[in-house]
């Protein structure tokens, strides 16, 4: 789907849609006067908190019934909407100590770790495979990426993720990797963890690489035909996926990159075994 | 009615069905999006004497809505309400449902930020650098989500066209 197709699509998509009745501007300004009363309200209930606490220290206290209108209940608290109660845990810290603006690593360990996962898949490719040279170096078929996931107890989680068009005579299929940082929430059942990628299915079987148990789903969707997916004993979650489908501009490959046994390996490798 | 209510109101009659479909776009479901608009033209009402001025008023509002829409899902709400598998859309009856949910729900699986980022350059008309400003992140930021969110479009999409 290109930029304008989208654009097309959207506009379709309004169109086509009948929207509920137009809101009632009455309603809104009663919700949103009620939300400022409610906030004069808690500052007046702070201010008298304040008070109360000087006289508690012997401080003569001015005020007493009727400080607060009757109305306005001190102390209860406010609703949720309006400016000063934003609690939203902050992004995690830079590299520069501030706060990222968003999820994505720009620099840093962590954007590090995203570029060693794209190396990673880069080197992993079999004979004959080379990373296809048309793909715009700025879209989704080479690129990498660190983005923070959430907060798991207490502590940050992490996704590194990578992804290599790949071409073979002519012909252009996907590599991709998506490692999760430990703690995370991930099952832990191989096959349950396989099939947790993406909320795509297919059939899973388990590939024993060493001591390690991988799951591998296979499945018809062009998306992602095959995927591979191993927790490390650390809680580190690594996939590795591949296609030989890209898009609709490029031919796919005549078969998948890597064997079943190569894909699961490289869930296991330690160069995909990113912190 | 003050001045300051009289004028909200009238912004509110004017905006609020575009700012709807802003939101219903970002969300999916109507009930939501009226929920979104209303939280949104009440932090507008809160900070009406800073940000007045019409010239910038629109930009205020569809900033502070993505906003409230990325900080829901980040605070978990959608994820609670949505337990039961809710549908996209459940409040009106339309001619040619399909396709219209075909894009709702592919958009439903693009990540947040990367559909804020499609919703306002592609259905707002945008710029890179309005966006920017908007979510408070870089033009680089929003070039490299939009394609992102392009790409998972496409992927979620691709399947679904190859079905028909």
């Amino acid at each position: 789907m290109s930029e304008h197709e989208l654009q097309e699509a959207l506009r379709h998509t309004m169109a086509a849609s009948t929207p509920p009745p137009p809101m009632s501007a009455t309603t809104a300004l009663t919700t949103a006067r009620r939300a400022r009363l409610y906030r004069r309200a808690a500052w007046l209930s702070s201010g008298a908190a304040a008070a109360t606490v000087l006289v508690v220290a012997g401080v003569v206290f001015a005020g007493g019934p009727g400080f607060l209108p009757d109305r306005w209940s001190p102390g209860g608290p406010g609703p949720s909407v309006g400016e000063g109660t934003n609690t939203e845990r902050p992004w995690p810290t830079g590299p520069d100590g501030q706060p990222q603006q968003d999820r994505t690593a720009t620099a840093g360990f962590r954007y590090d770790q995203g570029v060693k996962l794209y190396d990673a898949i880069v080197d992993s490719l079999a004979a004959g495979y080379s990373v296809s040279t048309d793909a715009d170096p700025d879209s989704l078929l080479r690129y990498h990426q660190a983005s923070f996931t959430d907060w798991v107890d207490g502590a940050e989680s992490w996704e590194y993720l990578a992804s290599v068009a790949v071409a073979k005579d002519g012909k252009v299929g996907r590599l991709l990797a998506s490692v999760q940082t430990s703690p995370n929430t991930l099952p832990t059942e191989p096959c349950a963890l396989a099939l947790s990628f993406w909320g795509m299915s297919g059939d899973c079987e388990v590939v024993s690489v060493g001591a390690a148990q991988v799951g591998v789903v296979t499945n018809d969707d062009n998306r992602l035909e095959q995927w591979a997916a191993c927790r490390h004993p650390d809680g580190v979650v690594v996939f590795v996926a591949q296609a030989r489908h890209v898009d609709e501009a490029r031919p796919p490959l005549t078969e998948l990159p890597l064997s079943t046994a190569d894909l699961a390996g490289l869930a296991v490798n330690d160069r995909f075994h990113l912190t | 009615m003050t001045d300051r209510d009289s004028a909200f109101t009238e912004y509110f009659a004017a905006r609020s069905d575009a700012m709807r479909a802003t939101a219903y776009l970002l969300c999916g479901d109507w009930h939501r999006a009226e929920d979104l608009v209303q939280a949104t033209f009440t932090k507008l009402y809160l900070a009406w004497g800073r940000v007045a001025r019409h010239d910038v008023l629109d930009a205020y509002v569809r900033k502070t809505l993505v906003r409230t829409f990325l900080d829901d899902r980040r605070r978990g709400w959608w994820w609670r309400e949505r337990v039961a598998e809710s549908p996209i859309e459940r409040s009106v009856t339309d001619t040619a449902p399909e396709d219209r949910l075909i894009l709702l729900r592919a958009l439903n699986d693009v990540p947040p930020r990367q559909r804020a980022v499609l919703i306002l350059r592609y259905w707002e008309d945008m710029s890179v650098e309005d966006t920017a400003a908007a979510l408070d992140c870089s033009p680089g930021t929003v070039k490299s989500q939009a394609a992102r969110g392009l790409d998972a479009l496409r992927h979620v999409l691709t399947p679904a066209v190859n079905a028909d």
